[in-house]
């Protein structure tokens, strides 16, 4: 038997990677707390994109500060969902807020101590606000909307979490909305073995996600638009710098039932606008046809359906696409495994892809052993 | 006896562990062809593969039938899966619900999404003539069913949905490549969500490689697979509709 107190450098090596992969989900949580996040979502580019394995890292190198943990989905389950492979369980510190369903916690090794029901009701019963007595794996299940997310974030916060930490769904971005999330890790997976499409599918989520914000000497000019939550047209200088006259509202007004041109008092002066709901492809690109130069308001970068193709070329027409709040990317983890045999990707080389294109931590979330981080 | 603790495919005999698979692969006819199988089914890990029928197909193609041995063993009375769980009421029974509990129609879109252009699902549910004796939602005097079709673009169903008023909206994903299904039934949550409409509708989707669990971490209220009927819909929108309070 191997003495613990000389380890031969093979040993030596992996605890020192592992250490570094703890530097750089630590560094994560540090810029969290110097830009004063409380709310991070953990989302991803696609099925597969690792994470769960990101979320459990997250969780284990965390500050020593209360925790909330939800999910928009389901996560923490024994097998995933699609491709019937093992997953990773969700491993929480003694202590950690939850909001899922009693039921689905039936096999978690977590002891729970149930607080309240939340009235979120699901087909698999209602979720309750709960707190780990001991450490152990959790299954997170039965929140599904945005409204009920929010409605979690105050009850959590009014109950001593200093973090919450949302957990996305597969590929769906619901959880960037600024009005759930102030800070935002993405994981990016393997997409068909091939470097370049994953590397594609990863700037793709990155063009929306590092939107930059509104101007604010514009912002300044503009009335309160965080409540609206339909359209409103502004008439602006030809440099869209200055607003000069009053705004045209549409309450309940939608681009997708196309009501700006429906309700047919918006004139070419008007040339800065704001879209409190989704930004698709049709009305972008039409708006991209104008000579004039155009600002375009979306709420976050969830509210936002636009091709790369589209934003690019709405771009090019010297037009400007902010978002009203911006959520802060933190840092990137990536996934070079593929889970069905198919090509597994050169880890430096995605890596060094990645770094390439951000200027925050890029980790790769396999290497990164929730279980030897693990100190309960 | 059976023991639910240990389950195991039944071939001949209790706990034998032994199934049937088939498959095509593109080499030509032959003994090689057959060892070819055989390692195929090796490496799916089954135990004593053998090749009890193969075909030439031609174009350099053959097919095969094997018998092998799954050594897997399952803890039957350990699986729990999510399902719907409300009751199924008839035609009539969810009609006279509709007037009871609802006191108006009910508005239900449905549509075959992004480049799915197999309706045969959406339609046995949404068309007036229905499937398998159970009329279609067309059909049903309480309920406005718009059936939008195949090939149907999230944007277009989400602005159906505004302006139709909807309270449900039925998505079917037949046929899809390299999982687009997921990433397109995704979206439409998303964009539900954005637009402010996700809590004020019941969201379901259906199809062959869709399930209630998938469904649940997708964002949707349900999921139902192949041979679902008007009726389980129907009666799962009345019920989930009157206890979230959306009347």
């Amino acid at each position: 038997m191997r003495s613990r107190a000389t380890p031969n450098r093979r040993d030596v090596f992996v605890a020192r990677d592992v250490f570094a992969k703890r530097d750089v989900i630590t560094e994560i949580w540090a810029r969290a707390e110097a830009l004063g996040v409380r709310a991070l979502a953990v989302v991803g580019t696609n099925k597969h994109a690792g994470k769960t394995t990101l979320l459990g890292a997250l969780l284990q190198c965390a500050p020593r500060a209360s925790l909330a943990l939800v999910s928009i989905g389901v996560d923490g389950e024994r097998a995933d969902v699609i491709l019937g492979t093992p997953k990773p369980q969700i491993v929480c510190r003694q202590g950690t807020w939850v909001a899922t369903v009693i039921t689905a916690n039936a096999d978690s090794s977590a002891a729970m101590a149930w607080h309240a029901p939340t009235s979120i009701t699901s087909p698999l019963g209602e979720v309750w606000i709960g707190q780990t007595r001991t450490p152990g794996s959790v299954v997170l299940a039965g929140v599904r909307q945005k409204e009920q997310l929010l409605a979690l974030k105050t009850q959590f916060f009014a109950r001593g979490a200093a973090y919450m930490l949302i957990d996305g769904a597969l590929s769906r971005m619901a959880a960037v909305d600024s009005e759930l999330a102030d800070g935002v890790v993405l994981a990016v997976g393997n997409v068909r073995g091939s470097l370049q499409e994953t590397v594609a599918v990863a700037k793709s989520a990155l063009l929306r996600l590092r939107l930059s914000e509104l101007e604010p000497e514009l912002a300044r000019q503009l009335p309160e638009l965080a409540s609206v939550n339909g359209l409103v047209a502004l008439p602006c200088d030809r440099d869209g710098e200055t607003v000069w006259g009053d705004p045209l509202f549409l309450p309940e007004g939608s681009l997708l039932t196309d009501d700006f041109a429906r309700d047919g008092r918006v004139t070419d002066a008007h040339s800065v606008f704001y879209c409190g709901g989704a930004v698709t492809d049709a009305w972008l690109a039409r708006v991209a046809a104008q000579r004039r130069p155009q600002v375009v308001i979306v709420r976050s970068a969830a509210h936002l359906f636009c091709s790369d193709e589209t934003m690019r070329q709405f771009a090019r027409g010297g037009h400007r696409l902010r978002v009203l709040k911006s959520v802060p990317l933190l840092g990137v983890a990536v996934n070079p495994m593929t889970p069905r045999g198919g090509q597994r990707l050169e880890r430096g080389a995605l890596m060094r892809a990645l770094k390439a294109e951000v200027n925050v931590p890029v980790v790769d979330a396999m290497e990164v052993d929730a279980g030897a981080l693990y100190d309960g | 006896m059976n023991d639910l603790t240990r389950v195991k495919p039944y071939g001949d005999t209790l706990h034998d562990g032994v199934v049937q698979v088939s498959f095509s692969l593109p080499v030509p006819f032959g003994e090689e062809a057959r060892e070819c199988a055989r390692q195929v089914a090796s490496g799916m890990g089954l135990l004593e593969p053998q090749v009890v029928h193969m075909a030439d197909l031609g174009e350099q193609m053959s097919f095969f039938v094997l018998y092998g041995k799954v050594v897997t063993e399952v803890d039957y009375t350990s699986i729990r899966v999510p399902k719907v769980e409300s009751p199924v009421l008839s035609f009539v029974e969810v009609n006279a619900l509709i007037r009871e509990k609802i006191k108006r129609k009910i508005v239900v879109i449905g549509a075959c999404t992004g480049t799915d252009a197999h309706t045969v699902g959406i339609d046995a549910i949404m068309n007036m003539k229905g499937y398998a004796g159970e009329y279609g939602l067309e059909r049903y005097p309480e309920i406005d069913a718009y059936n939008l079709g195949s090939q149907v673009e999230n944007e277009v169903l989400v602005r159906k949905a505004r302006e139709l008023n909807a309270d449900a909206i039925l998505v079917s994903q037949v046929v899809t490549q390299k999982d687009v299904h997921i990433s397109n039934l995704g979206e439409l949550v998303d964009m539900l969500e954005a637009e402010g409409l996700r809590s004020k509708l019941i969201v379901i989707c259906g199809g062959p490689r869709i399930g209630h669990e998938l469904a649940l971490e997708l964002g949707y209220d349900a999921g139902f697979g192949s041979g679902t009927l008007a009726p389980e819909v129907s009666s799962f929108i009345v019920h989930e509709m009157i206890r979230r309070g959306l009347q």
